[in-house]
């Protein structure tokens, strides 16, 4: 695939992805009224949805300031005089979170830009004043990111919020520094989602992903997967989602070698990944430790896992996915994971201001989820794992007060099971997977119905044990003979679960001939050699040189070559993190 | 800064919902009730309420000058000149989540305190204020700070409510101290009848003299939990987890009114004027007899500061 071929298949795809959106009127929005534009619809229709978008969260500050960039001389003078208006009149609101603050800023800056004649912006400053302070921010950020890893990391739900913005800075920015960072933030975003794209799914470990950790393809991220990596048939539902039209829309287009990362599952190989420490600012003695990822991307499945760095009560993120293992299949049909789903009160206010007697009702009462015994997704403090390749240990340390004193593990309903010796197996076809409960357990099953049919729909392990734990190996069928064969061998492997719970111990063999051998609080080892997880660098895998507090990073896929250079100056402090993710 | 909004004689405070406007002397910040909830409300008489601005901003705190209101918000700081201009931004990148606010010499004319720890601003270029954070050596317990004064009396120091207890900023020495009041978080802080006063989350109500050396304050609440402090002529009041309580900070505290969290409250300085208390959520509430008995006023679900008049004409 040559680079023009490349642009070419983007280009196809764009186009198709915009007169979908067009046909099924998804476009009424500014986010999505690209698809109009671009696709011969009347623009004046802008004009009325420009004015019903004066509510100033940040959702709506970015995508106007998108439209005007994309198209200089299409957009109509009501509709601009309109998305104007929210910069010089509106009281707008930054919100709380990374992609909150990035659509504020991005869109602030790009507004100061182009109305820098005007006395003052909506905050009563000069556009100069706004122009300085969402530089600082933003290119802080990039430089956060580009050192110590991306905060609001891998976000099935969020990654469009933070590849938009960037892209529109990237595109329309007449600062050329904040342009020249935010095109290389565009590359590593996109870089990051690629080494771990697995069918249309955004595999591994995930900072927000919320109750939809059961679906195989999540989220508007679905549309830039279609859109720049394309191996999947084009799916309107899924590729089409309001915050993906900016993207689609754009004139930008990355080097093919980032698809051709994404695309390559030859050789199963092994993604690593550094993040920075989740926010936790209070309730606990000591910050987090920073996350770094460890993703098994197979030819038939991938395994991912996350040493989350939050090792105190009640320092628990709602929206973290920590592991998960996914494969080709329909929603709910190709996920297995497993969570401990703990609901202390001050897990809300540990990371948001409102008072702890309050938070925890005031923010379940909009998403009750959050606090349902049934939970699959969000962090626990005693929740601790170690992967090597395609096995992974899982072991729960509750306290006996705890309010979940059992852990639920997610299996979907769609395929045979077996038990044989304790381990429950399963034939996927092109792979297999035998994974063993530790702790007395009953199977039960979950279903949840949501906007979009089943929000959730599968078998459910209810693990009752304060010291549940769980070994699974996934391996493709090539490499383990008949299925009959991977359950007898997965059987016969040693599995020493002697030191557990006691010493908090527990080790086993892979059936790729690999000894792992896990200590709750302390030594993960992998043939008796310590994993060392400071030396994980912000990015891993074949062809890429990236390693932490340098700013500089190298992709390579054959004879491609990618580096970004951030020009991190060590001498500078690091931009105070205030928001959350 | 747009400094022009801050010489405008007078303040024009618009209310959509009742279809009407209404102008006033700027001198009316000090005369009427100003409460904090989302977004800045104004009353002259404590029941009839006027949102300011129409912000909807999560108002946590409030300085009131003669000419301005500045508004500690989730959101960041804020100037309020009059009700027609913006808002004028007085926060950057790194203030954010402000809790409390006090006033202090020189610009922006108040130190704030944050889930990031106590901040002081300076003018900076296209007269912005840049904020600078001091938290050195602090733990992530004793940066979380809820509640701020300025001690009285001793220049440059700041008693600083953290979720660890209190604490004293040396804004000169740039030093922190611990005080005795330590171990659960401090929600509220109050100067009054020549004492400090501290409200502490499960631990009841504190009084010291210096700032150091803390003793209980009354008795019957030592488990609970203050949320904010207010004071008439002769009483302290409390807002608790339970409701409020009012008291001399000697005797056993007298709880009065419905079973909420109190999260502000406020008495009018005359002697015979009304109590607000301020609930979240559980809207605001009104006292005409010294909190024997309560009712709701206003259009509110959550209240998070209350200011009396200043005059008590």
């Amino acid at each position: 695939m040559t680079e023009s071929d490349y642009q070419r298949q983007v280009d196809t795809r764009s186009r198709q992805a915009l007169q979908a959106s067009l046909e099924r009127g998804s476009y009424r929005s500014l986010w999505g009224f690209h698809a109009s534009l671009a696709c011969g619809g009347d623009p004046d229709e802008l004009v009325e949805i420009a004015q019903g978008h004066h509510e100033p969260g940040p959702f709506n500050i970015i995508p106007g300031m998108f439209l005007l960039g994309r198209w200089p001389d299409r957009i109509p003078a009501e509709a601009e005089k309109s998305i104007k208006h929210m910069f010089m009149e509106a009281p707008q609101q930054r919100g709380n979170t990374e992609n909150h603050w990035l659509m504020y800023y991005a869109g602030n800056l790009l507004a100061a830009e182009r109305w820098a004649d005007e006395e003052t912006l909506w905050n009563g400053l000069p556009p100069a004043a706004m122009h300085a302070e969402a530089s600082r921010w933003i290119l802080g950020m990039i430089s956060r990111t580009a050192t110590i890893g991306h905060y609001e990391y891998d976000s099935t739900g969020y990654h469009n919020e933070h590849y938009v913005p960037y892209l529109a800075l990237a595109e329309y920015a007449r600062d050329p520094y904040v342009r020249r960072q935010a095109r290389q933030m565009v590359h590593l975003l996109l870089a990051d989602m690629a080494i771990e794209y697995f069918h249309g799914a955004y595999a591994g470990g995930h900072s927000r992903e919320g109750n939809v950790n059961t679906w195989t393809q999540v989220g508007p991220g679905q549309g830039l997967n279609y859109l720049y990596f394309g191996d999947e048939e084009f799916d309107a539902d899924r590729h089409c989602h309001g915050y993906a039209i900016p993207a689609i829309a754009a004139e930008f287009r990355p080097p093919a070698l980032i698809a051709r990362m994404a695309l390559d599952r030859a050789q199963p190989h092994a993604v690593r990944k550094t993040k920075p420490p989740r926010a936790i600012y209070r309730h606990v003695s000591e910050p987090p430790d920073p996350v770094r990822k460890y993703t098994w991307m197979s030819r038939s499945f991938a395994l991912g896992s996350t040493q989350t760095g939050l090792n105190e009560a009640p320092a628990a993120p709602i929206d973290l996915t920590s592991w998960d293992l996914t494969w080709r299949g329909p929603r709910h049909h190709a996920k297995i994971v497993c969570n401990h789903p703990y609901r202390s009160p001050a897990r809300f206010s540990a990371f948001l201001p409102e008072l702890p007697q309050r938070v925890g009702r005031a923010v379940a009462t909009g998403k009750p989820y959050l606090q349902v015994s049934d939970r699959l997704f969000g962090a626990s403090p005693y929740e601790r794992m170690m992967q090597h390749e395609g096995a992974i240990i899982l072991m729960y340390q509750i306290p006996e007060d705890d309010l979940a004193p059992y852990v639920n593990c997610f299996l979907p309903k769609t395929h045979t099971w077996c038990e044989q010796d304790g381990w429950i197996l399963s034939d996927f076809g092109d792979f297999y997977v035998g994974l063993r409960i530790i702790g007395p357990y009953r199977w039960e099953d979950i279903h949840e119905s949501g906007q979009d049919g089943n929000w959730i729909d599968g078998w459910m392990l209810r693990i009752k044990d304060l010291h549940a734990a769980m070994v699974l190996e996934a391996i493709e069928a090539e490499e383990a003979g008949s299925f009959q064969n991977f359950c007898d061998a997965r059987c016969q492997e040693d599995l020493d679960l002697s030191g557990w719970p006691e010493n908090g111990l527990i080790a086993m063999d892979t059936l790729s001939g690999h000894r792992l051998e896990m200590n709750y609080e302390d030594h993960h080892t992998v043939d008796g050699k310590l994993i060392d997880y400071s030396t994980y660098p912000l990015f891993d895998g074949p062809g890429i040189d990236a390693p932490t507090d340098t700013g500089k990073i190298t992709f390579r896929h054959g004879d491609d070559k990618l580096t970004l250079d951030f020009d991190i100056d060590r001498t500078t402090a690091a931009l105070p993190m205030r928001v959350i993710g | 800064m747009r400094t022009g909004a801050r010489t405008k004689r007078h303040i024009h405070i618009a209310n959509e919902q009742q279809g009407h406007n209404m102008t006033m002397d700027p001198t009316s910040w000090s005369s009427c009730w100003l409460l904090g909830s989302q977004g800045l409300h104004q009353s002259r008489d404590g029941s009839e309420w006027n949102e300011v601005g129409a912000s909807g901003y999560p108002v946590q705190d409030l300085v009131r000058e003669t000419e301005r209101v500045l508004c500690a918000t989730l959101w960041g700081l804020w100037e309020v000149g009059q009700a027609e201009a913006p808002w004028i931004q007085l926060h950057d990148e790194t203030l954010t989540e402000v809790q409390s606010i006090v006033p202090r010499p020189g610009h922006p004319g108040v130190a704030a305190v944050s889930a990031y720890g106590l901040s002081f601003g300076n003018k900076s270029e296209h007269g912005t204020t840049r904020w600078i954070s001091h938290a050195e050596g602090l733990t992530l317990n004793e940066r979380f700070s809820n509640a701020l004064l300025a001690l009285p009396e001793c220049e440059d120091q700041w008693l600083v409510g953290t979720e660890q207890g209190v604490l004293i900023y040396d804004e000169t020495k740039d030093l922190w101290h611990r005080t005795e009041l330590s171990g659960h978080p401090c929600r509220a802080l109050l100067f009054v009848h020549d004492r400090l006063w501290a409200g502490t989350d499960g631990n009841g109500i504190w009084q010291s003299t210096d700032g150091h050396n803390w003793s209980r304050a009354g008795s019957g609440l030592d488990d609970e939990s203050i949320f904010a402090l207010g004071a008439t002529q002769d009483q302290i009041l409390a807002g608790s987890l339970r409701g409020i309580c009012s008291g001399d900070g000697t005797s056993r505290w007298r709880r009065s009114g419905p079973a909420l969290l109190v999260s502000a409250i406020g008495a009018h300085p005359a002697s015979e004027g009304p109590w607000l208390a301020g609930a979240t959520p559980g809207g605001l509430w009104r006292s005409d007899d010294s909190g024997a008995r309560w009712h709701q006023v206003g259009d509110f679900h959550t209240v998070r500061v209350i200011l009396p008049p200043e005059e008590t004409a």
